[in-house]
């Protein structure tokens, strides 16, 4: 059974889309299917460019018939808002951006996340739905790596969020549950081989690169922007790089704000980039984009080597 | 004539039917208010750059901001 753990965050983004049109609006601009969606229902997905790389990356919940609001981790509010707003053009709806990202907080493991959402008053959400309580906060399943993870989010307020994720840190504690740090939430999704879009990872790769076409493009929905290099890519099947976990000695040889670094071979040729680093139980664990026709076990970054983690391996047992 | 009127003339030139221009017209006016507000401009500035963005469009040019 996974270990009792959240973590304290504020969100990159959060904004609204309100109006009749709203979900055809979305639905022309999102690499996932909302065309089924239903009040309650939260997909995850990414917003492209017409070259197919990644803009940014949200949740999109559905909180009424015309009402969305779009969340994501690590991208910025004005990136998402200004991605979206330039392809508005006809359609009767309302882009509202928030002032700053909303509070929440993680939570692994059954007995924490039974205990925070009974804490906040709100039901345990089902794979594919949010819940709403007063505040208004949701939780719905969120993507920090192999380990189903409930987020918690408090769209409005400020004093009062903190007041209520303070309530929920207390519960938490009271049970047991360990607090995460920043480095240990980038070693999860490391592991689990979860990009953080937004925090290294996102302008410079398409989804297929970076292992999301399974979750976060649909290849029947239709058109949208990026589309068509999606569907021209999911044609021929391959992309020419792709996520690679790989093993560092020291990871604090590299601090986020240097990264990406360049990953040379031995004859000092490009063969990918590392992206995220961190310290896990397993070490020094970094993940980074590679050429998919390297086929070495070690690369250079600076004079740090670099040791890629064969697939298959384990690494959480 | 109104100013959906005379937005709805330019939509028809460029091939929209009649219900199809009024209805286009009134929202491409809505969302200029709503760009004009955002941004500190002229509405009919903002009016003039989404019939643009309309011509291009129906012409098959791509758009794409600046990110």
């Amino acid at each position: 059974m996974p270990r009792s753990r959240y973590f304290k965050y504020q969100a990159g983004a959060q904004l609204s889309v309100c109006g009749p049109d709203a979900q055809e609006f979305l639905q022309g601009q999102f690499s996932n299917d909302l065309s089924a969606m239903t009040v309650d229902q939260v997909v995850y997905g990414l917003w492209l460019n017409r070259k197919g790389k990644i803009v940014a990356d949200s949740f999109v919940l559905r909180r009424g018939e015309d009402q969305f609001v779009l969340l994501s981790y690590f991208c910025g509010t004005a990136a998402i808002h200004e991605r979206l707003d330039a392809y508005l053009i006809m359609e009767d709806a309302e882009l509202e951006a928030a002032s700053e990202g909303p509070r929440g907080i993680s939570v692994w493991g059954e007995a924490a996340q039974a205990r925070a959402c009974a804490a906040l008053g709100i039901e345990l959400p089902s794979e594919g739905a949010f819940c709403e309580g007063q505040g208004p906060v949701v939780a719905f399943w969120g993507r920090r790596g192999a380990e189903p993870v409930l987020e918690i989010l408090f769209l409005e307020g400020k004093g009062g969020a903190e007041a209520r994720i303070e309530d929920v840190d207390a519960c938490l504690a009271e049970l047991g549950a360990e607090a995460l740090s920043e480095d240990e939430l980038a070693a999860l999704a490391i592991e689990g081989k979860t990009p953080q879009i937004g925090r290294g990872f996102g302008e410079l790769d398409l989804p297929q690169e970076l292992g999301l076409e399974v979750d976060a493009v649909s290849f029947r929905k239709g058109c949208y922007l990026g589309q068509e290099v999606m569907a021209r890519l999911h044609a021929m099947g391959r992309v020419r790089k792709g996520l690679r976990i790989v093993g560092i000695e020291d990871p604090t040889t590299f601090s986020q704000a240097e990264l990406p670094v360049d990953l040379l071979d031995d004859a000092g040729k490009r063969q990918g980039q590392l992206r995220s680093v961190a310290y896990s139980k397993f070490g020094g664990v970094g993940l980074a984009v590679v050429s998919s026709g390297f086929d070495g076990a070690c690369l250079r970054a600076g004079e740090v080597e670099v040791s890629l983690r064969r697939e298959g391996d384990a690494s959480d047992d | 004539m109104t100013e959906v009127e005379q937005v709805a003339a330019a939509l028809r030139q460029l091939g929209a039917e009649e219900a199809q221009a009024q209805v286009m017209a009134a929202q491409l006016i809505k969302r200029a208010g709503q760009i004009a507000e955002e941004r500190g401009i002229e509405k009919v500035a903002a009016l003039a750059e989404l019939l643009r963005l309309v011509k291009a469009g129906r012409e098959g040019e791509t758009h794409e901001p600046s990110n």
